[in-house]
């Protein structure tokens, strides 16, 4: 990870993983945090080409880069500053700024109404 | 002061909550408000306003009509929970509400409680959850304000 990613990312976030539903009493379980102190780059909202590429036509959402190499997926719920509304993570991509730094991600992120 | 509609949806939503909410029983929460989400809430209900009719009784007083909307969230599979399981669930849940009318057409903040027509199942999906949706018309009524 470069120094100048690092200086950018200055935004905390959590993220948390469904954990499912009791297949006997049909209840769901409390979704289990992934990841409990990530650094990102700032919330961005989404652009044109964003929204065409992935198809988000039918939500509002934001953009922000991340550290590769974490454990996130698509379907994981993103929490900035670790407290507060937990968002929806719908696409996660790899991001290269050159072929020496390869390990950033892309999250695009639904925003709840 | 008239009776709030407030005071009738909290007192539904507590009835619901006592009645469907526990072990061993089918609803995991019952709200008064919008869900926002439903990771680790499912099955949902929630109890929101959907107007009211004052309909005069004497000088001094009307008779309130109070329209509420019950909605049941159920999540669609996920993992070993199948969709068979989820239609499963939200008949169990439809049923369930209907024994709890049937238990309390008069209650402590309503003078009467029944369905206002019949209830509506769709799909969709909150914040990316995919569900079944179950809408239920209801009717509180007061004899007096």
């Amino acid at each position: 990870m470069s120094r100048s990613f690092d200086k950018l990312a200055t935004v905390t976030f959590c993220s948390f993983r469904s954990a499912g539903i009791d297949i006997t009493t049909g209840l769901s379980y409390a979704p289990v945090a992934v990841i409990v102190s990530g650094s990102c780059t700032p919330l961005d909202p989404l652009n044109t080409e964003v929204i065409e590429q992935y198809g988000l036509e039918f939500f509002e959402g934001v953009q922000t880069m991340a550290r590769g190499g974490l454990d996130i997926k698509e379907g994981d719920l993103f929490q900035v500053s670790c407290s507060g509304t937990k968002m929806s993570i719908r696409a996660v991509g790899d991001w290269y700024w050159s072929p020496e730094n390869s390990d950033t991600v892309h999250l695009i992120i639904q925003q709840r109404k | 002061m008239s009776t709030s509609r407030e005071a009738v949806r909290d007192s539904l939503r507590t009835l619901l909550e006592t009645s469907l909410v526990g072990a061993g029983l089918p609803v995991k929460t019952v709200m008064g408000s919008k869900a926002s989400s439903l990771e680790g809430i499912t099955p949902l209900i929630t109890v929101l306003s959907d107007g009211t009719e004052r309909k005069r009784m004497t000088f001094g007083d009307d008779r309130p009509l109070f329209y509420l909307i019950l909605t049941t969230y159920v999540q669609q599979e996920e993992g070993a929970w199948t969709n068979a399981m989820a239609i499963d669930a939200l008949d169990c849940i439809e049923a369930s509400i209907a024994q709890v009318f049937e238990d309390n057409r008069c209650g402590t903040a309503w003078d009467a409680l029944e369905y206002n027509g019949r209830s509506t199942v769709t799909e969709g999906a909150i914040a990316g959850v995919p569900c079944y949706i179950e809408t239920i018309p209801v009717l509180a009524s007061l004899t007096s304000s």
